[in-house]
């Protein structure tokens, strides 16, 4: 095939893609598709505020659906705790107390559960949390020599994993580090778990061990 | 000029072209595998299949640019209907093949209706909802609708193709002769959490009412990408709003302008059926001892024009209607007490080709029985007349 003809073919289709990708985006846009609908998804809330449109604020995310979880003002918590410089809240999440995210760009992630009693007992969670770093279960023993923190009046064994994080829902990290305390209160117990790259995390482990023993029970309501 | 274009006509026909497009799938399609095991399923479909063209970097550093699969498909449905059926001969020995080639076309036609067309999202119902509406796993709409009365309401929808591309710096005005505002998008953000701003805070991006919009990271799992942007809200007179829109917000933005309330959320596009599904009880069962279900099924009705009629929907009984297949996908809550309400997710599904692959099918089917029905016959008589000789 000549030079000439393959130009001929050549150019017509540059051009044609060339002009394709033109979108002619105007600064301006018509909206033009509405739907009617019987009723609105979430109600209109003229009083809120931006804290509590993005969760942070809790007490008026009224438009959970039935049975969801309860959120932690909503619990009447019996215990405090200080919020280490760099951490910042996250919104509220099903099942947990507090959500916080730390590190450079927020990478690591730390947050408080509880359950009633045992919740399952610290072996069994301990071996979760291993299992969810790719890392074998340990034994009853070795659990019981992991080291010891006093939070809330209870010595708490805490742990730390390295390995690939898989979350619950099956999102997977490489590289991860995971740090995990289970404070065994007397009516329940109280799980705090902090996860993220490994380089982020060892930054944080300070901040970590210094936020659990954070942990104080409030005063009762009378003093 | 006649020559040029018959130039062209056959470049677009010939099989050299063929050839070299169902190479360069095969190499989008290992590429695309490959990639995956870095970016989730629904970036690897955007930037490899659903792109004109895209940028692949070889070992992870090297650029190489290379035409996307919507390019390449695109040239070869050209090329099959051009070379493959056009210029194909169409002599009775031919008729095998050119079917064959038209089942082709009908498959790549599929997909392009199916690509162009097809809706796929999800509906989570609790015991005792209702709804004929579902939403996307992926895309998100910004959705404007006055509050004031008691409804039917009209909303007025922005779909996110409009807005989310626009990145960070980019700005767009969205306006209707309904609305009595301007609605100004500055700056989207594909995957984002909003964070109070304290006293001694530097943010990276601008501030509204004590929030910033942090950027994270796309979610290998799309559908877990929360959305957000700052929007600026005109009225024709007065002073305008900012505000920050995030898809997970669980009140949307409320405001007066013109005398009304105005619900403003951004959220997963939302999809209307033309029947509504209630759902009665959802069963779920597992295996004695064990977290592994057993059982799990919708009792739903399906209701249109007034007319209720009963459907079971569980994982292989699907319930089909109107173009649109609503499959048992999930169940919630997982952490669910006995006694407390459960809710139902159902994968809902409208393509109108969904057909066409069996149609494609059926016509290449024939097309191969008919060529090779034609060829034994002309064996066995060649076979037979040489006996004969």
């Amino acid at each position: 095939m000549a030079v000439r003809d393959r130009i001929s073919i050549i150019l017509p289709t540059l051009l044609a893609v060339v002009l394709a990708s033109c979108g002619g985006e105007g600064s301006v846009t018509e909206i033009t598709q509405t739907r009617r609908v019987d009723s609105l998804p979430m109600p209109p809330r003229p009083d809120a505020t931006s804290a509590q449109r993005f969760g942070y604020e809790r007490g008026m995310n009224a438009s959970a659906p039935h049975g969801a979880a309860h959120s932690a003002e909503e619990m009447e918590l019996p215990f405090t705790w200080a919020t280490p410089e760099g951490w910042h809240p996250a919104p509220d999440r099903p099942m947990r107390v507090v959500t916080f995210t730390a590190g450079p760009a927020q990478e690591a992630e730390c947050y408080v559960t509880i359950l009633g009693a045992g919740g399952g007992g610290t072996v069994a969670n301990i071996n979760r949390w291993r299992e969810q770093m790719g890392q074998p279960p340990l034994e009853e023993a070795a659990v019981s020599a992991l080291p010891v923190l006093e939070v809330l009046g209870k010595p708490s064994p805490w742990v730390e994993v390295r390995g690939a994080f898989t979350s619950a829902s099956g999102e997977a990290m490489d590289d991860a580090l995971l740090l995990g305390l289970v404070c065994p209160a007397d009516a329940f117990s109280v799980f705090v778990k902090m996860t993220g790259p490994a380089t982020v995390v060892e930054a944080q482990r300070d901040a970590f061990l210094a936020f659990c023993t954070s942990l104080t029970w409030s005063p009762p309501a009378d003093s | 000029m006649k020559d040029y274009l018959r130039t062209f006509y056959r470049f677009l026909s010939s099989y050299g072209l063929s050839c070299i497009l169902f190479l360069l799938l095969f190499l989008l399609t290992f590429l695309g595998t490959l990639e995956q095991m870095h970016a989730g399923l629904f970036d690897v479909q955007k930037k490899y299949f659903e792109s004109v063209f895209l940028v692949h970097e070889l070992f992870g550093v090297i650029p190489v640019p290379l035409p996307g699969a919507y390019l390449v498909m695109s040239l070869l449905a050209v090329n099959l209907i051009l070379g493959g059926v056009v210029r194909a001969r169409k002599s009775p020995a031919h008729w095998g093949i050119l079917l064959g080639h038209i089942g082709i076309v009908v498959l790549l036609l599929g997909a392009a209706i199916q690509y162009r067309y097809s809706q796929t999202g999800n509906l989570t119902l609790y015991e005792g909802e209702r709804s004929n509406e579902f939403e996307s796993y992926y895309e998100w709409e910004l959705a404007i609708a006055d509050a004031s009365g008691n409804g039917p309401f009209t909303e007025y929808i922005i779909p996110g193709e409009q807005f989310m591309h626009l990145g960070t710096a980019g700005t767009r005005t969205f306006r209707s002769p309904a609305l009595p505002f301007e609605l100004r998008v500055e700056g989207a953000f594909r995957n984002c959490q909003p964070q109070p701003v304290g006293p001694g805070d530097t943010p990276p991006g601008r501030v509204v009412d004590g929030f910033t919009l942090i950027s994270l990271a796309p979610d290998k799992q799309a559908e877990r990408n929360a959305a957000g942007l700052y929007a600026t809200l005109q009225p024709a007179s007065g002073e305008a709003i900012e505000a920050i829109l995030w898809g997970l917000s669980p009140i949307p933005l409320t405001v007066e302008a013109g005398g009304k309330t105005w619900v403003i959320d951004l959220r997963k596009q939302r999809f209307q059926m033309p029947f509504a599904v209630a759902l009665d009880q959802f069963i779920h069962e597992m295996h004695p001892g064990t977290q592994m279900p057993r059982k799990f099924e919708s009792h739903v009705r399906k209701i249109e024009n007034g007319v209720e009629q009963s459907v079971t929907i569980s994982m292989n009984a699907p319930l089909r209607h109107r173009g649109y297949t609503l499959y048992q996908a999930s169940w919630g809550p997982p952490n669910a007490q006995p006694g407390e309400p459960l809710f139902s997710v159902f994968a809902v599904v409208s393509n109108p080709a969904d057909q066409f692959p069996l149609y494609a099918c059926v016509v290449i089917s024939l097309g191969l029985c008919v060529h090779y029905a034609r060829n034994l016959l002309l064996y066995i008589r060649e076979q037979s007349e040489s006996a004969a000789s």
